[in-house]
């Protein structure tokens, strides 16, 4: 009996009912420690310290959108999260004052599947999937023609930080025959990130590589997935979607922000496609989103014409297919 | 990490599969019967067939005849294709930009199909999985390969950092190509300049042009003599091929004049800035549109003028070493997908574009009087003997209620015949004034000219310049009625206001010019 649930801050009012019905039935203060598996999905940058910058319109969905999780039965069994991932009170005191109503759910488990957004600081997003009934179940996220594949936990349960492509950020996902949507939330920060997006659908070998303000391969400034969350680098690069999965939808996006603790010059980006036994001789797929002049991110359809199969463990680098990122002086 | 597979592999010419290169005889028939004409294939575009036959090559409408034989394109099918070869610095990132942009505009998706860097296509098609309109082919090398591809008619279009040389204007002329210098047979689809580079931690902010040339000609080793410190200099310049070395060898080293030995030749632009940034030694010939993470350096006169190159003052051209990116276009007719994107790759719409990619576009600017305060002062300063405070005063009186274009027009050298960035000014203030842009203002055309010999001579040659550029821009707005035009004045001011040093050849080329002025 799943069904399609739109959270936005016009149905605030009406969701709002529902959730806060669930809240009170188990209500608990460890209200996001689902956040805690967060980092498994997730590129470094994911624990960088997180600020609720949600306007007081998307706090509503943000409250709702916990709901599931509150209600369910294993929130005391999941790692418990860093202090800086817990959502601030904003959602705090209507929560404490509805605990008080006596409880009448407990005996029912709520299958009901749920996608909740979080604006972060860094103009990112949490994205958050709960679907109780649906463990280690393969979930597709898409955000402003976007996608990857996730896996559930085995409670039904995703989260991950996810860059925010638009400034009115909305995400939807597919779960089975289900569609579930969340915002669109305010992203504040959005016009202070330039960002570059890679995607592809399963073993392609692609990775970002970008070369900030003149560095070069294996220097300082040198950035790509894989990098360490210390050292000079400026920008990060993302890595969304799980990679195990079969033919798994994936991306990596590249963010930089645009004042670089106020260094200009050019940002070069290398696309790297390793040529694997599941690439070599065959065409890989993929999209490069790029900023169009108007300011949002064009799309153009990539086929690369991988190198045959004697050259598996080679990679094949590619300096023209995204376009370099320029900061200028102010 | 293994890095092996570089850019360029087995240069796979997996695109390269346009007619040129397929050419095999068929026979075209008149639906009708009666006529049939049996010749090689040269092209199909969708609409015509271009056919090499006894008679000389023909294009014969498809609508009209039927073709046989085994060469017979697929008519259902058929995607138009639009091959372009020739310079890095064009195919790298402008033109993906622009035809990215081109399809966007146009309701397209776009794939772009890789083998590497240099060896790549573009897909457009109708949204939602519709079918393909068109493709452009893509192979990078220089601009000596693209000129050459466009003369084998291995490629539609030549993309040149320079003009087509007397050899291969030659060469086309004895060829089916024809004259490449003929109307309409190129344009310039952006502007760039030649810019000398350092790293961020190198002191020097200007050089004089007979300085670079003593560099790069190895009389000069070592930085001690520009910047005081001791260290040696390290050089770096595009290959041979690239138009951009060539530029600079006619323009800056002179004809005799042999390069150092040790300089470091590299592939691209981006090539160049990247290793000069990372060495304070390095000094290298760059782009301004690929400037990286070095610093441009100003080019000096003898007598103390210093230009940097920026937006305004190369669409002016008050920069010396400007450089325009060409296109060279076939003799025959382009598929219509294929002259749709070189109308957009001219029109206003595309200007953002190129500027985004960090090209200077065409688009006229106009620079308010408030911003020409120092070429004011340099003209009371260089005020004396020949140029009179009365001379000022007039200067003053005329352009003070105007506002100066950045189109300005200058002349090859020692002849009356305007440069190619000029002529394409002639061609866009012409279709300008079509237009109506500048209905209700004037355009006043104001000659200068450099200050050898006498200064009432110089005010007669610069009046008789204003008075060609005039002429010729009314020419080509041949659209317009006369009564429709704007007025079209002219003024002169000989040498009263120069840009640049006289005592150089290139500062004299500098200050021969005819600035176009809206009141």
């Amino acid at each position: 009996m799943q069904k399609l649930t739109i959270f936005s801050p016009r149905t605030a009012a009406v969701a709002a009912v529902v959730a806060l019905g669930v809240l009170a039935a188990g209500g608990t203060v460890a209200l996001r420690s689902h956040l805690g598996e967060a980092a498994s999905g997730l590129a470094h940058g994911a624990a960088r310290p997180a600020t609720e910058i949600a306007t007081r319109g998307e706090s509503a969905a943000l409250r709702f959108s916990v709901a599931p999780l509150a209600g369910g039965m294993r929130a005391g069994a999941l790692p418990h999260p860093p202090a800086e991932m817990l959502v601030p009170a904003l959602a705090a005191p209507p929560l404490r004052a509805l605990s008080a109503r006596p409880a009448r759910m407990e005996a029912a488990t709520d299958c009901r599947a749920h996608l909740a957004l979080e604006a972060l600081a860094g103009a990112r997003m949490a994205v958050t999937v709960t679907a109780p009934c649906n463990g280690k179940a393969r979930i597709e996220v898409m955000h402003e023609g976007i996608t990857f594949t996730q896996e559930l936990s085995a409670a039904g349960d995703w989260t991950g930080i996810v860059p925010a492509l638009s400034p009115r950020a909305s995400v939807t996902a597919r779960l089975g025959e289900q569609a579930l949507s969340a915002g669109p939330i305010t992203i504040l920060d959005h016009a202070d990130y330039e960002r570059v997006v890679l995607a592809w659908d399963g073993q392609t070998g692609l990775q970002i590589h970008a070369l900030e303000f003149g560095a070069g391969y294996g220097t300082a400034g040198h950035v790509s997935a894989a990098s360490s969350d210390e050292g000079a680098a400026s920008g990060s690069v993302f890595r969304l979607g799980a990679s195990h999965l079969a033919n798994a939808a994936q991306a990596e996006i590249y963010s930089l922000p645009k004042d670089a603790a106020a260094r200009r010059g050019t940002v070069r980006l290398v696309v790297e496609a390793e040529v694997t036994p599941y690439s070599c001789g065959r065409m890989v797929h993929g999209t490069a989103f790029q900023p169009a002049p108007d300011g949002t991110l064009g799309a153009t359809e990539l086929r690369l014409h991988m190198p045959e199969c004697n050259e598996v463990g080679d990679i094949l680098i590619l300096k023209n297919l995204l376009r370099d990122v320029k900061i200028a002086a102010n | 990490m293994n890095h092996c597979r570089a850019a360029a592999s087995a240069a796979l010419f997996l695109f390269f599969t346009s007619f040129g290169a397929l050419a095999e005889t068929v026979t075209l028939s008149s639906q009708t019967g009666g006529f049939a004409m049996r010749g090689t294939l040269m092209g199909y575009d969708g609409e015509f067939y271009r056919l090499d036959t006894e008679h000389g090559v023909l294009s014969l409408d498809a609508a009209r005849v039927e073709c046989s034989g085994a060469g017979c394109p697929d008519l259902d099918g058929f995607v138009p294709v639009v091959t372009f070869s020739g310079a890095r610095a064009l195919g790298e990132t402008l033109l993906p930009a622009l035809i990215e942009t081109f399809a966007s505009r146009n309701g397209y998706s776009v794939t772009r199909d890789v083998v590497d860097d240099l060896t790549f296509s573009y897909e457009l098609a109708e949204r939602s999985g519709g079918s393909a309109v068109g493709r452009f082919d893509f192979r990078l090398t220089s601009s000596d390969e693209g000129m050459a591809d466009l003369l084998a008619e291995v490629a539609d279009i030549a993309l040149s950092l320079r003009e087509a040389t007397g050899a291969e204007i030659a060469a086309g002329r004895g060829s089916l190509l024809g004259d490449l210098n003929g109307r309409g047979r190129s344009r310039i689809i952006a502007l760039d300049g030649i810019v000398p580079l350092v790293s961020v931690g190198n002191p020097l902010a200007e050089i004089g042009l007979s300085q670079l040339r003593s560099i790069f000609a190895g009389e000069i080793a070592d930085w001690s003599e520009l910047t005081g410190l001791e260290q040696p200099i390290t050089l770096h310049l595009r290959d041979d091929a690239s138009g951009q070395a060539q530029a600079f060898l006619t323009r800056v080293m002179g004809r005799e004049t042999a390069l150092a030995e040790g300089i470091t030749r590299h592939d691209s632009n981006a090539a160049i800035a990247d290793a000069v940034a990372r060495d304070p030694g390095a000094l290298g010939i760059g782009s301004y549109s690929e400037m990286g993470n070095a610093m441009p350096v100003a080019l000096k006169g003898p007598c103390g003028f210093a230009s940097v190159a920026s937006e305004t003052s190369l669409k002016t051209e008050d920069y010396p070493l400007t450089a325009p990116l060409f296109a060279y276009l076939p003799n025959y007719r382009l598929p219509q997908i294929g002259r749709r994107f070189l109308a957009y790759m001219n029109s206003p719409a595309a200007q953002p574009v190129i500027r985004r990619a960090g090209f200077v576009d065409q688009f006229p600017r106009a620079i308010p009087l408030d911003a020409q305060g120092h070429r004011f002062a340099t003209a009371i300063a260089r005020a004396g003997d020949e140029i009179g405070l009365s001379d000022l005063q007039r200067l003053v009186r005329v352009l003070s209620n105007m506002t100066r274009l950045t189109l300005t027009f200058r002349f090859e050298d020692g002849a009356a015949q305007l440069d190619p960035q000029s002529r394409s000014n002639i061609a866009l203030l012409g279709e300008a004034l079509e237009r109506g842009v500048f209905d209700d203002r004037a355009l006043v055309f104001v000659g200068f000219s450099d200050g050898l010999g006498p200064a009432g001579l110089n005010r007669r040659l610069s009046r008789e310049r204003a008075r060609t550029v005039r002429d010729a821009v009314r020419r080509a707005s041949h659209g317009a009625s006369d009564a429709a035009l704007p007025e079209l004045e002219i003024e002169a001011f000989g040498e009263a206001m120069p840009m640049a040093c006289d005592e150089t050849e290139w500062g004299r080329g500098v200050n021969r010019r005819v600035e176009v002025w809206l009141r």
